[in-house]
């Protein structure tokens, strides 16, 4: 036992004392190592991640849910509504106070909630105000900032809140009486079954790459491992021994990896605060980013764990003899077997759950696992295709091809790892790709409204007010509105409906057939019999009726708010034709403005009118921002009106957040198997500097080198896209049967995939183009 | 190397003439020098008489080189003797070149410059004896090879030795 | 032998030393450091076509930074190396890229193929970089590879090769394309005596066969004796008789 320790720690010291080549062998490992090791701890922080953002949400949410309503002793309650409005792409969450008493209850991050002409904001919002773009923005809060929100009531850095001071909350739609902020913590999220799917598919395709460039990373430069071992061999130690000592090193490289690792991901979460984007809701704390201890105690162990059974696996094939390494002089094949197997295993196992049961299927473990061992197939059979082709690759060709052949030929496991961690991501991610069609589907809504208009939805005192802001509005460069109509629901007794459409007699016109119309008059306009609905004739003239628009309250009792007149002539509704007509499923729909149409002198006597106008604005195309100062021109006159402007997608928003992180996250591995592979690289050249330097003092051309380097690099990304490609697909079959989906494929995506695997690869190697214009020079050629 | 010893060598294989034994001589180790026919008959009365050859047959005519010769066991275990004692290691120029070196240090020289005259001297030498090697049959080779090493040794202990004189000298001047 | 002295009376050998051949390559006055370390302080020589010269001196001397110096692989810091009369230091590094793989061969002491090819494809390499198809060039190379005896390996790589053989293979590389100048450095440095002696009988016979002239580094007098004549390399300073005259 003694014995071990001290053959252990010898190989400790020797990664750590062998002089200057010994240190880049080993910052090259613990560069490999820590990359994926802070991806990995990226990924375990992720729930942390969600779970502290939704507790932080639901302090702020909650009180308008429920909680907060209860009256608490000593609080003077407020009155709150939310207020949330847009800025570009970006959303402005906005909360309206209104005080009640010298003792508010206390906001999240806030230290003084606003009195009227007061605002607190963000400090992401107080810095787009002070910034190029508040210009446009400023109009839009004209209060005086009294101060900004702390941590505790964001739930990210960039995220743009305000809590804005009123007066004149009282009566105003889903206006909450608050005498509480805080809750005991948000809800766990709940995924459907089809995202669950996603998350665990997307996982899998991201995290077997990461682990596969961790394990590549920890059997870097065994070349010169193997010929130190040697030397221990010489000196006298047993082969046993040898194999202890190298478990030492391999434990060395791991742990500097462990640490690399720890500084990457404090160095990178830092980063994740310049997160901006409307899906991530305003970046992210990076003091949320805390990798929970249940995922990161294991990967703090088995790192090291891993490293040292690589380091003993590794050796099982190679005899260390003191003159030397024998390293089998052919290559055992590999055998096809076993890495067949996770294939049919998995492909078993999908092919079983075509019960076309979706939220079965989605849901089901047996479904994820047969996804993890068909993505797992990947790397094994990869390395196993590429030697079998390599092996029947002629060599012919130009000399670098031939080089580049005769390379692989003779090795070709190291980059069969590193490409075999890039096809697994690319073969998850097209998975993915094939499951975000029919997910698309349900998730991403195509969006009737796009492209028509700029919406505006104010409340308006009266008709005349309407026409006001619409004149306004039509001050703006380029812009220009429908009539003015004017809305009200009414309510009569016993549960009668209908609509009211204030406008004046042109307008009133364009909605009906009608002969004569002077100040005063009122109509009720009828559909033609066969699109008439009984709604056009539930109200009857002399009925009293009450207005819907501002009220929480159903009380159609006590005084009416407004009596239909007793004349009132029957008109033919016209279809409706403006741009706020909303859309039909076919065109043969036509929709028409039916119930009551009044001019405004009929409402004269109405008490607690709501009006509301509903305007659609033309604008030019080319001017992306008009939104914006209609925005401005709306906030000035009614702060809780809607102004939209309809996107081309209405995306599901935890959809959006996964599609964004897996995007993220393929990108991640990209990225790490990019710099693996130059990490890689680097350690090639670096040991093959002399047969380099010898080449180069030959008269062989550099670009000769380099093109071998890149044919060398392009072989096995061919062979791994191929493979890819192949169990993407068939994956993404197996899926969309099993989710009884049609089967469809996203071809430019999977291109895009493909482009990009193709391109990290021979980015990488272009990386390492610099190091061999510098590294294979001819001072390689001075003997050691 | 004795010519004595090498005669009863090739006796060894069977009884011989005189002439035919210094023809085998000549072809097998004279290389540039053949052997003086006196040389070969003294050689053989010195050995006759020292009973380790006999005379064993005369053909008809007259003069030595008509007696046939044989080994005698005697001559055989002198043989055996001669190629199971290791040569004295002899020591060529050695003492002639140390004089020079040390005599050029002495005289404020670089003991270098002897070493390369010397150099120049023995490399002629060894390129004679390069070429001849790569025409010449084994014999000649591995005899060329043996005069190669000594000259290579001569040198390689002159260019040390010369060194060392070289750092002496300086350690003396200082 | 007692006798040698008469040995080079007879001289006889198959090597004629050319002192009158036209000068191919001359090196003036090379001075060479690398950082703090001088290489070269005053080195200087002329090699004529088809002679073989040893550089000699002991280890440290800077033979071999003059020999990289002499065959543009690394340019000197002051002093003018000239090939046929054209210096070496106003050529891109392409142009003297190309000149190395044309008209120059290299020989060293170890680790020059390519450990992925063949012993075959590392002979023709040259061949193929300058142009040649493989058929043809694998040709060549086959022929060069008998002419060293090391038929045999051509399949090998040259791991599975002894060192004896993977160096017949380096000279074969060197002289398949015909060069003008073979550079050598120790080239049977790292072979015993036996298979350093044939590589070199190989190398310098089929280096005159060609017509090509032979640098030759080494600080091995047996080695040099294989040689036309010697300049010798101390502290970086050589003492080259021809140039001297």
């Amino acid at each position: 036992m003694k014995g071990w320790v001290n053959d252990l720690s010898l190989g400790c010291r020797l990664a750590l004392r062998g002089g200057r080549a010994s240190w880049v062998r080993l910052s090259m490992t613990a560069l490999g190592v820590g990359l994926a090791v802070a991806v990995l701890l990226l990924a375990s922080s992720v729930t942390g991640l969600l779970q502290a953002r939704d507790d932080r949400a639901a302090v702020r949410t909650d009180p308008f849910r429920a909680g907060g309503t209860e009256p608490v002793p000593g609080v003077d309650p407020i009155l709150a509504v939310r207020n949330n409005g847009q800025f570009r792409d970006l959303d402005i969450k906005g909360y309206r106070v209104q005080l009640k008493g010298s003792n508010p209850p206390s906001a999240p991050g806030v230290d003084r909630l606003p009195g009227p002409g007061e605002i607190v904001v963000s400090p992401a919002l107080k810095s787009l105000l002070s910034g190029p773009d508040g210009e446009l923005l400023r109009p839009r809060f004209p209060q005086r900032i009294i101060g900004t929100i702390g941590p505790d009531g964001l739930l990210g850095p960039n995220e743009l809140v305000f809590y804005a001071g009123a007066a004149d909350l009282a009566g105003s739609r889903e206006v909450v009486t608050i005498y509480a902020f805080g809750s005991q913590g948000g809800a766990p999220r709940v995924f459907a079954p089809f995202l669950l799917l996603l998350v665990s598919l997307g996982t899998t395709t991201l995290l077997i790459p990461v682990v596969i460039f961790l394990a590549a990373s920890t059997r870097l430069a065994s070349e010169a491992r193997d010929r130190r071992l040697a030397a221990l061999r010489l000196a006298g130690g047993s082969g046993a021994q040898v194999r202890r000592i190298a478990a030492g090193e391999a434990f060395v490289g791991a742990v500097a990896g462990l640490g690399a690792g720890g500084v990457l991901f404090v160095a990178g979460r830092s980063l994740t605060s310049y997160l901006t984007g409307p899906v991530f809701g305003g970046g992210f704390f990076a003091s949320d980013i805390r990798p929970a201890p249940v995922l990161a105690v294991p990967i703090l162990v088995a790192v090291p764990f891993l490293a040292v059974s690589l380091a003993l696996f590794s050796l099982r094939r190679l005899v260390v003899e003191p003159l030397g390494v024998v390293r089998q002089a052919r290559v055992a094949r590999r055998r096809l077997w076993w890495r067949l197997l996770p294939f049919l295993a998995g492909g078993g196992l999908l092919a079983a759950q075509l019960r076309g049961d979706f939220a079965a299927f989605s849901a089901g473990n047996a479904t994820i696992a047969g996804i993890v061992l068909l993505l797992l197939g990947v790397p094994a059979f990869l390395p196993w295709l590429i030697e079998r082709t390599v092996h029947w690759l002629r060599g012919g060709g130009r000399p670098a091809w031939q080089l580049a052949v005769r390379r692989l030929q003779l090795d070709s496991a190291s980059s069969a790892r590193i490409v075999g961690g890039v096809a697994t991501a690319l073969a998850g991610g097209i998975a993915l790709q094939a499951l975000f069609i029919p997910a698309a589907a349900t998730y991403v809504k195509e969006n009737p409204d796009h492209g028509k208009a700029i919406f505006v939805d104010a409340h308006v005192a009266d008709l005349d007010d309407g026409i006001r802001l619409a004149a306004t509005l039509n001050g703006i460069d380029g812009v220009r509105t429908t009539p003015v109509i004017a809305q009200e629901a009414l309510a009569g007794t016993r549960d009668r409906y209908a609509s009211l459409h204030v406008a004046t007699c042109p307008v009133l016109r364009s909605l009906a057939k009608i002969e004569r119309c002077t100040e005063g008059d009122v109509f009720r306009a009828m559909p033609p019999p066969s699109k008439r609905t009984n709604d056009s004739e539930q109200l009857t003239p002399g009925d009293p009726v009450w207005f819907r628009n501002n009220r929480a309250d159903d009380r159609t009792t006590g005084t009416p708010d407004w009596t239909i007149p007793t004349t009132l002539p029957s008109v033919e509704a016209l279809p409706w034709q403006d741009l706020n007509a909303p859309r039909g499923a076919s065109p043969e729909d036509v929709f028409y403005r039916e119930g009551i149409l009044a001019t405004p002198g009929a409402l004269a006597g109405a008490r607690n009118t709501a009006l509301q106008t509903q305007l659609a604005l033309v604008s030019a195309p080319d001017q992306p921002d008009t939104v914006e100062y209609v925005r401005n021109v709306v906030a000035g006159f009614d702060w809780s009106a809607q102004v939209w402007q309809p996107s081309a997608q209405l995306t599901d928003r935890t959809y959006a957040l996964i599609r964004s992180a897996l995007f993220l996250g393929s990108l991640v591995v990209l990225i790490l198997a990019a710099l693996s592979l130059l990490v890689m690289a680097l350690e090639q050249l670096r040991e093959r500097r002399r047969p380099l330097a010898i080449l180069m003092a030959g008269g062989v051309d550099r670009s000769v080198i380099a093109w071998s380097l890149l044919w060398q690099a392009t072989i096995p990304i061919v062979l791994a896209l191929a493979v890819a490609f192949s169990v993407g697909l068939g994956l993404a079959t197996l899926v969309q049967m099993g989710s009884g989906a049609q089967l469809a494929y996203d071809w430019s995506g999977i291109a895009a995939l493909g482009a990009a695997g193709f391109g990290a690869v021979l980015a990488a190697t272009i990386l390492t183009l610099p190091a061999l214009w510098r590294g294979a020079t001819t001072a390689g050629l001075r003997t050691e | 190397m004795s010519v004595g010893h090498t005669l009863l060598g090739l006796l060894e294989s069977g009884p011989r003439h005189g002439y035919d034994l210094k023809r085998v001589y000549d072809e097998h180790f004279a290389h540039d020098r053949p052997l003086h026919y006196g040389q070969v008959y003294a050689t053989l009365s010195r050995l006759l008489r020292g009973g380790l050859v006999e005379v064993t047959g005369l053909e008809p005519g007259a003069g030595p080189e008509r007696k046939r010769y044989a080994i005698t066991t005697a001559g055989v275990s002198d043989v055996e003797h001669w190629l199971s004692t290791p040569e004295k290691p002899e020591l060529y120029l050695q003492s002639t070149l140390y004089s020079k070196l040390i005599l050029a240090m002495l005289s404020g020289r670089h003991a270098e410059d002897v070493l390369e005259t010397q150099r120049s001297a023995h490399l002629e030498l060894m390129r004679d004896l390069t070429r001849r090697k790569s025409t010449g049959d084994l014999a000649d080779q591995l005899i060329c090879d043996h005069a190669l090493f000594h000259l290579e040794a001569d040198l390689r202990w002159l260019e040390l030795t010369s060194a060392r004189l070289d750092q002496l000298s300086e350690e003396i001047s200082r | 032998m007692t006798d040698l002295t008469g040995v080079s009376a007879s001289g006889g050998g198959t090597g004629t030393v050319q002192t009158s051949g036209p000068v191919l390559l001359e090196a003036i006055d090379l001075h060479k450091s690398f950082g703090s370390t001088t290489a070269l302080t005053s080195a200087s020589m002329r090699l004529r076509a088809g002679e073989v010269v040893a550089v000699m001196g002991p280890s440290g001397s800077g033979k071999s930074t003059f020999l990289h110096c002499l065959a543009g692989i690394v340019p000197p810091d002051a002093g003018i190396v000239r090939y046929r009369g054209r210096d070496l230091g106003g050529m891109s590094d392409r142009v003297r890229s190309q000149l190395r793989r044309t008209d120059f061969g290299f020989v060293f002491q170890f680790g020059q193929l390519v450990p992925e090819l063949t012993c075959l494809e590392n002979v023709a390499l040259p061949l193929r970089l300058g142009g040649v198809r493989r058929r043809a060039a694998e040709q060549k190379a086959t022929a060069w590879l008998e002419r060293l005896e090391v038929a045999g390996v051509a399949n090998k790589r040259p791991g599975e090769t002894s060192g004896g053989e993977g160096q017949r293979v380096a000279v074969a590389r060197a002289l398949v394309t015909g060069p003008t100048v073979v550079f050598a450095d120790e080239p049977t440095g790292a072979l015993d005596s036996l298979n350093g002696e044939r590589v070199l009988q190989l190398f310098v016979t089929a280096a005159r066969d060609t017509g090509a002239a032979v640098v030759l580094v080494t600080h091995e007098p047996r080695v040099a004796a294989y040689s036309d004549r010697e300049v010798v390399v101390r502290d970086g300073r050589t003492r080259d008789l021809e140039v001297a005259r």
